[in-house]
């Protein structure tokens, strides 16, 4: 059960926040559907007042995720979804669901019926040419990463997000993402439309039955 | 349960169309202008009346259905037709109220059921030979199919982006049961893994009571009339691939072969019969210092009779001499030499021409003179011995063979000669006087000629297969 401070409450309704997300830099309201951009003390509301429309419940999500469920991955370590990212790329749509395992927070992925759980890396070398991501390359040697085949380099724009994440997202950002498979895991780098800055993320690929959902009728494959 | 219905408004016609895959849907057709939806634009039109029967599915699936597969409820919202050059197929989109997708692939000899997955082992599309690896369990997949298809009609709604005309390729591959798919573009490698099912099977979890029809007989591709309104044929396309053979077949397969193969090489060599056909011993003597040598063939001097087989192959003539023991000393040796010749009897007016001739130049008939030489085989044994650098030395040399062919069987004489190397004529205590010689004839296993045949029937045969298996 998450635990809750008396202290800490949404800004807008003032209903109780999860204690465990204090750190965090904005936060969904459940009750009252309005998104509030903290401080590190946890004070101040949006700074543009804007988000409540921006980070509107995402309707018609078919997931066997939503905010506050809870589970187990690999039937041992348990989880709970915090809050989503719905981002669109050309060929359709996936989400990030942002869940808490222990006291780390993780990514996962759900894309067309797969899951990957990714953790991110920091990025210690300087990032290769854009033109070195090509989906059919393999890529060696680079931030101490195994060699890695891309398999996708594509656009993707956030289309909407929900529930408490550690960062803000700008809904309609677009950004350059290449996917690859190495060693057995996923990795994935987010590269900003100007090329600025990157976010590396190495992921381990889950089966549908390794996740179990609370009060979901399982199935096979 | 069936998946809730959103109404989203057709940007063709306005019209509410209902989608079930909710924010997830990125392409939708509308049912009733035809309009490919996708985001705010419409990105083709389709006359959904005239398409829709020419590309009917050859099943009795529908958009809409569900079914339990696999453990889980899942409804059929859209189906793409591909084309290839020569065939097409479909495939439909299920999706369960969980948001899973799976894709069933229709073809003649069944369906499979697709979903995405990352591979251990990714493969590049492009350069993939004719087997992939990309599980981390079980062995190679062979790949069946590779090509491009056009996507020329679609319906119902898609969680991706699709639209008549584009072109995907793909690279198929399978496994047992086990079936992969990569489709790849320059933008995108997606790999997808499923399971062969038979139509039946997926019949009965559609709840469908209707019998599977029976596949339409493939028509040439240039009696398609492109043009008509006509439904296509639904040809013999993506037909279940044969099964991959059983570890138990292989190893059959393989020591069949290997033992063609062996047969084969062993009968090119030209190794003998190991039992010999004919076999004499002579007793070896010695010239007495003598310039001439012994016959040995028999105390007369005369020739054995000797019947060589038909046969279109070589013979082999294996002559041994006794062991040679050494004569002792600090070193020394000696030898002895054996001619063993083939005759065939003259006929009697060739031999009284050669008798009338030798009177008429008025010398002596030899004996031999009613024998012709047809072969004729020389060897020589030997023993030598010596001490070197402090260390005894010796060599023998007691065993020849010798392989000839004759072309005509029968009847032949075997005469055999022999006689003491040059330096040891005349030693009286010649180690030679105590040897023997025998003279074997063995057939060639080219004679009888069933390694060579059951060499190429069993190689034949395995090759035939794998040939069948692979090209068709």
């Amino acid at each position: 059960m998450p635990t809750q401070q008396p202290n800490m409450a949404c800004p807008s309704c003032g209903a109780p926040i999860d204690a465990a997300r204090r750190f965090d830099e904005v936060y969904h309201c459940e009750y009252c559907g309005n998104t509030a951009y903290f401080t590190q003390h946890l004070a101040a509301a949006g700074p543009d007042g804007a988000s409540a429309a921006q980070g509107a419940p995402i309707a018609g999500l078919y997931s066997r995720f939503k905010i506050g469920q809870h589970g187990t991955l690999r039937g041992k370590l348990e989880f709970n979804v915090l809050g989503m990212v719905q981002v669109e790329y050309p060929s359709g749509f996936w989400t990030e669901w942002r869940l808490r395992v222990g006291e780390q927070e993780y990514w996962l992925q759900e894309d067309e019926g797969i899951y990957v759980l990714f953790d991110s890396r920091p990025i210690e070398e300087p990032l290769p040419p854009i033109s070195a991501f090509q989906p059919g390359a393999n890529l060696e040697g680079w931030n101490r990463l195994p060699r890695w085949f891309i398999i996708e380099v594509a656009q993707g724009k956030v289309i909407g997000y929900q529930g408490q994440l550690p960062f803000p997202p700008n809904i309609g950002e677009t950004f350059t993402y290449v996917d690859g498979l190495g060693g057995g895991q996923v990795i994935s780098m987010e590269i900003d439309s100007d090329g600025s800055s990157a976010a590396l993320s190495v992921g381990e690929p889950l089966e549908y039955e390794d996740i179990q959902v609370a009060a979901e009728e399982t199935g096979g494959w | 349960m069936p998946l809730e219905a959103t109404q989203i408004d057709c940007k063709g016609c306005g019209a509410k169309v209902d989608i079930l895959a909710g924010l997830r849907s990125k392409t939708f057709v509308c049912e009733y202008c035809g309009s490919v939806n996708e985001g705010e634009k419409v990105t083709a039109v389709q006359d959904m009346q005239a398409l829709r029967a020419q590309y009917q599915p050859w099943s009795h699936l529908r958009l809409g259905m569900r079914a339990k597969l696999l453990g889980r409820d899942y409804q059929i919202i859209g189906r793409i037709r591909s084309k290839e050059q020569y065939w097409w197929w479909d495939e439909w989109l299920l999706y369960s109220d969980s948001g899973f997708p799976i894709w069933l692939q229709e073809g003649e000899g069944g369906f499979t059921i697709y979903r995405v997955f990352y591979p251990t082992y990714p493969v590049n599309p492009w350069t993939a030979g004719s087997f992939v690896k990309l599980d981390s369990v079980g062995g190679n997949a062979q790949v069946r199919e590779r090509g491009s298809g056009e996507i020329v009609f679609l319906e119902g709604e898609f969680t991706w982006s699709a639209k008549p005309g584009e072109r995907t390729n793909y690279l198929e591959a399978f496994r047992g049961k086990t079936r992969y798919s990569i489709e790849y573009s320059e933008q995108e490698i997606q790999y997808l893994r499923g399971e062969a099912r038979d139509s039946k099977w997926v019949y009965q979890q559609f709840g469908i009571s209707a019998p599977v029809p029976k596949p339409m007989e493939f028509e040439e591709p240039d009696e398609w009339d492109e043009d008509s309104d006509s439904p296509h044929p639904v040809p013999a396309v993506r037909s279940a691939p044969k099964e991959p053979l059983s570890v138990g077949s292989k190893i059959l397969f393989a020591v069949v072969f290997l033992l063609g193969l062996g047969l084969l090489i062993f009968s090119a060599l030209g190794s003998s019969q190991a039992k010999h056909f004919k076999s004499f011993t002579f007793k070896a003597r010695t010239a007495s210092g003598a310039d001439d040598g012994v016959m040995l063939t028999d105390a007369k001097g005369a020739p054995i009779a000797v019947t060589l087989p038909s046969t279109r192959g070589a013979y082999e003539l294996r002559l041994a001499s006794s062991p040679l023991d050494s004569a002792g000393g600090l070193g020394g040796g000696y030898c002895w030499w054996t001619q063993v010749d083939f005759l065939k009897e003259r006929p009697k007016a060739v031999l009284k021409k050669l008798e009338a001739a030798a009177k008429d130049e008025d010398e002596a008939v030899d004996e031999w003179i009613r024998y012709q030489v047809v072969h004729r085989v020389s060897a020589w044994f030997g023993a030598y011995w010596g001490i070197d650098e402090g260390e005894r030395w010796s060599e023998t040399n007691r065993v020849r063979q010798h392989f000839f062919r004759t072309k005509d069987p029968g009847p032949y004489f075997l005469r055999v000669y022999t006689d003491n190397c040059a330096d040891y004529a005349s030693k009286a205590k010649n180690p030679v006087s105590q040897a023997s010689l025998t003279v074997a004839l063995y057939r060639d296993v080219w004679m009888t000629r069933w390694t060579f045949w059951a060499g190429i029937v069993l190689v034949g045969l395995v090759l035939l297969i794998m040939s069948w298996r692979i090209f068709t």
